[in-house]
């Protein structure tokens, strides 16, 4: 891999991480929302519109997927990176690159759940630094954060990497049927998202006007 | 509470779900927004870590609800400091309780109000706006195998319509994280707080209204651009099967909410059903 190329990725994975820590852990601003990743992305890049394109086509397509309780949502903003890393940087076509970004998405939140998990652990050990310094619960916050963001990058990284050698083989292999059906089926996503949205709002607001 | 207290713990409510665990949740997070608040009521001797570690007990809201819960709790730490010694067990057990009264009765408001509505809101208002510029440089998937590099985007006009679809979401996000502190506060540890803090049948009433008229509006307006372009003007990227696909789409969506699925369902259904008719026909 050139070094540029190599430098672009990472620095792309390491915004994307960062932005990513807003829909949970810091802020919930909705920086991490699909479509400020996806123009941010495509205002660096210089190709706004792929980045706006899937911003939309993520969050159409991840709204109704709510983070309540415990439910870990497949992640909209890494889906949206991944798929705009796949198409700008690696030159994988679009509706392709779509599809893999929602597996990445999709795959980050398993990740998530496995480091929700694995932090499970933690509530003994703060409980007993808190009992020496009470000022402990500090340093277990910005460990928990600094763990989310660099856990966020590599698994971008690796899986950015690992999909687009995957999808630079495949995609040439794949029957013409099926790679028509992926086009049609990314021509599909908006008007999916935005008749379920509909579907669903309309749904919510004659629940209110029985109310 | 200080004025300077109350501050920072609203920004460390930022950081609320930090440290979310499954065992515990958000306990981390609100032992760390609340600490501020704990050394101006206890100090720094053993008292303060007792304090915090009572606060390292399950807890989970919604985030931007959690303003009412760490402002009862700061009053409630406060209240049991002041308590001769032998009420001080009563009180203990009284802050757990309401704690997670309190959490659970906000946390319900907040998911509808801003994860069920302001975010879909948001979206619809950013489109909405970017209208005609969204229609001709996004909405034309016309070729799918290589990024188009588009050089006539209106920047100003995304840039509005972000902004205007931040701020909606924000503006109400950051005001109840901030006002709801002072609320909780001033509730004196009653188990009601939040709920009467604002008319939130009426608020949601009405944000379920405006979203479906936005999310209509947007469809339509999606609609006869595609369906304008093919009938009146013979352009052939908004040919039939076009509208086709739009078609069956906005039939598959529905069958996927008929039956509890997602959009997500829907896209990998169509897929299927895309792959299926190629082979067929």
């Amino acid at each position: 891999m050139e070094a540029g190329l190599f430098l672009s990725l990472t620095g792309l994975c390491a915004l994307a991480s960062f932005l990513e820590l807003d829909a949970v852990y810091a802020g919930q601003f909705l920086l991490s929302r699909p479509l400020v990743v996806g123009t941010l992305l495509g205002l660096i890049c210089g190709d706004v519109k792929t980045g706006v394109q899937f911003g939309i086509w993520t969050e159409f397509l991840l709204l109704d997927q709510l983070p309540v309780g415990g439910y870990v949502p497949p992640s909209g903003g890494v889906c949206a990176a991944s798929a705009f890393i796949l198409a700008y940087l690696c030159m994988l076509p679009v509706s392709f690159s779509f599809l893999l970004g929602i597996i990445i998405g999709k795959g980050y939140s398993h990740m998530e759940s496995r480091l929700r998990t694995w932090r499970n652990a933690w509530n003994r050990s703060v409980e007993k630094d808190v009992q020496d310094d009470a000022g402990a619960v500090n340093a277990w916050m910005f460990k928990s954060i600094a763990l989310q963001f660099g856990a966020g990058f590599v698994f971008i990284w690796l899986a950015v990497q690992a999909l687009s050698l995957a999808g630079a083989y495949a995609w040439p292999r794949l029957s013409e049927e099926l790679r028509n059906a992926v086009d049609l089926g990314y021509f599909a996503v908006p008007w999916i998202g935005m008749a379920s949205l509909v579907f669903t709002l309309y749904a919510k607001a004659k629940a209110a006007a029985h109310a | 509470m200080l004025d300077a207290c109350k501050r920072r713990i609203f920004w460390r409510s930022f950081l609320i779900q930090g440290a979310w665990n499954y065992e515990r949740m958000q306990n981390i997070g609100f032992a760390y927004s609340l600490l501020p608040s704990l050394k101006e009521t206890y100090g720094d001797g053993p008292e303060l870590r007792r304090a915090v570690g009572r606060h390292l007990e399950l807890f989970n809201t919604q985030p931007f609800m959690a303003g009412l819960v760490l402002g009862m709790a700061a009053r409630a730490e406060e209240l049991m400091a002041a308590a001769p010694e032998q009420e001080k067990a009563a009180h203990e057990e009284d802050i757990r309780n309401t704690k997670s009264a309190m959490a659970s009765a906000v946390a319900a408001i907040g998911d509808r109000l801003f994860w069920g509505l302001l975010r879909p809101l948001s979206l619809l208002l950013t489109l909405v706006l970017l209208g005609p510029a969204l229609l001709k440089n996004v909405f034309t998937v016309s070729e799918y195998s290589a990024p188009a590099h588009v050089s006539h985007w209106n920047l100003w006009l995304l840039a509005a319509a972000l902004l205007a679809g931040f701020m909606l979401y924000n503006i109400p996000a950051v005001w109840l994280r901030w006002r709801g502190l002072s609320h909780g506060y001033e509730c004196q540890g009653s188990r009601s707080c939040g709920i009467d803090f604002l008319d939130w049948h009426s608020l949601i009433r009405k944000a379920r209204f405006t979203g479906f008229l936005l999310s209509a509006a947007l469809f339509v307006l999606v609609l006869s651009f595609f369906t304008g372009r093919f009938l009146f003007r013979g352009d052939p990227d908004y040919g039939l099967h076009s509208i086709v696909v739009v078609l069956f789409s906005a039939v598959a969506a529905f069958l996927c909410k008929r039956f509890g699925g997602t959009s997500l369902t829907g896209y990998m259904v169509m897929m299927a059903l895309f792959t299926a008719a190629f082979i067929i026909f």
